[in-house]
């Protein structure tokens, strides 16, 4: 699928289309996931340093940072099937009190 | 206009190395945060854009930063390009999601001690900011042009090419650095034409398809000096 013979216009907006979707992806489901792997693989030097309290607070954020990865992915998709589009990026959960 | 934050410096006798963040995304801060606990490192500082970051380092004094490269209010080469030129002795390591190799040219030709993917395991993100810390130069085996090469001061091994002459060699050290063909014709005192045509040599010799490629190239083999 080259675009050849495809009007201009059509391919600019495309182009458009392309770039906008990069940068949601890169703002939101690309920020979420690499934090919630730095929870992670935080959690798991804290489980073997047996700080058993620190270690289920980062599991917990990790686990949370997933969950919002799940819901913003889900809503890239709606959006890219002309579905509910509501044209905000999810936002992810506040880090309060979470070290 | 975006909040700045400063903590207090840690406690003098530990001497941890003093880092500052910066990244528009909090959670991306919380991230690294979260990785350098109960490290010799020590967060003394973050700014949420490119604009911010002298502002935070002229307060903070820190050893190393790590730069996010896209950012809301104010890109992170450009930030490292004013950052090199105020606190010379501050080693940059870029940590982006970006895996694209004319944002890695750009950060070695602006003096980028290294270059980070977001995502990069924490006993990854410690080695580099030890080696960074160290004075050495690194670049992420897996990030970007996906070279061979683990590190740009080691020459890449021995793929033939037709040998650049002392002049396009020339070029090429100027072109690695950023500069555009008319500054490089400034310097050289040439015409601009003259130099557009050592380009074309070059990047036909190096089999690379087009300038900011034979930058990289030419920063992999070292023979792009380090600005200052």
């Amino acid at each position: 699928m080259n675009g050849e013979g495809e009007p201009a216009a059509l391919r600019a907006a495309r182009d458009d289309e392309r770039r906008a979707l990069a940068e949601t992806l890169h703002d939101g489901l690309t920020q979420m996931l690499t934090a919630a792997r730095a929870y992670l693989d935080a959690y798991q030097l804290t489980l073997e340093r047996q700080d058993e309290e620190k270690a289920a607070r980062q599991l917990a954020r990790g686990l949370e940072l997933l969950d919002a990865s799940v819901a913003e992915l889900r809503r890239v998709i709606r959006e890219l099937r002309g579905g509910n589009n509501e044209g905000t990026a999810s936002r992810p959960p506040e880090e309060e009190g979470v070290e | 206009m975006a909040a700045v934050k400063i903590a207090s410096r840690p406690d003098a006798g530990l001497c941890p190395v003093p880092i500052v963040l910066v990244d528009d995304h909090p959670i991306s801060r919380a991230g690294v945060r979260v990785l350098l606990e109960e490290t010799e490192f020590a967060v003394v500082g973050e700014a949420e854009s490119g604009r911010e970051v002298l502002d935070v380092v002229r307060r903070t004094r820190p050893r190393i930063v790590l730069l996010d490269i896209r950012m809301a209010g104010g890109d992170g080469l450009d930030a490292l390009v004013a950052l090199k030129r105020r606190f010379p002795s501050i080693a940059v390591l870029m940590l982006t999601g970006y895996d694209e190799p004319d944002f890695l040219a750009r950060a070695v030709a602006g003096g980028a001690a290294g270059y980070l993917l977001k995502g990069v395991r924490r006993e990854g993100l410690l080695a580099a900011l030890r080696a960074v810390a160290h004075g050495d130069i690194l670049i992420q085996p897996e990030a970007p042009c996906r070279s061979p090469d683990p590190a740009t001061k080691q020459p890449a091994s021995t793929e033939p090419f037709e040998p650049l002459t002392p002049r396009e060699e020339q070029v090429l050290r100027l072109l690695a650095t950023g500069r555009s063909n008319r500054e490089i014709a400034e310097i050289l005192f040439v015409a601009d034409s003259t130099v557009k045509t050592h380009v074309q040599n070059i990047t036909a010799k190096l089999g690379v398809s087009d300038r900011v490629q034979a930058a990289v190239w030419a920063v992999r083999r070292g023979l792009c000096p380090r600005m200052g």
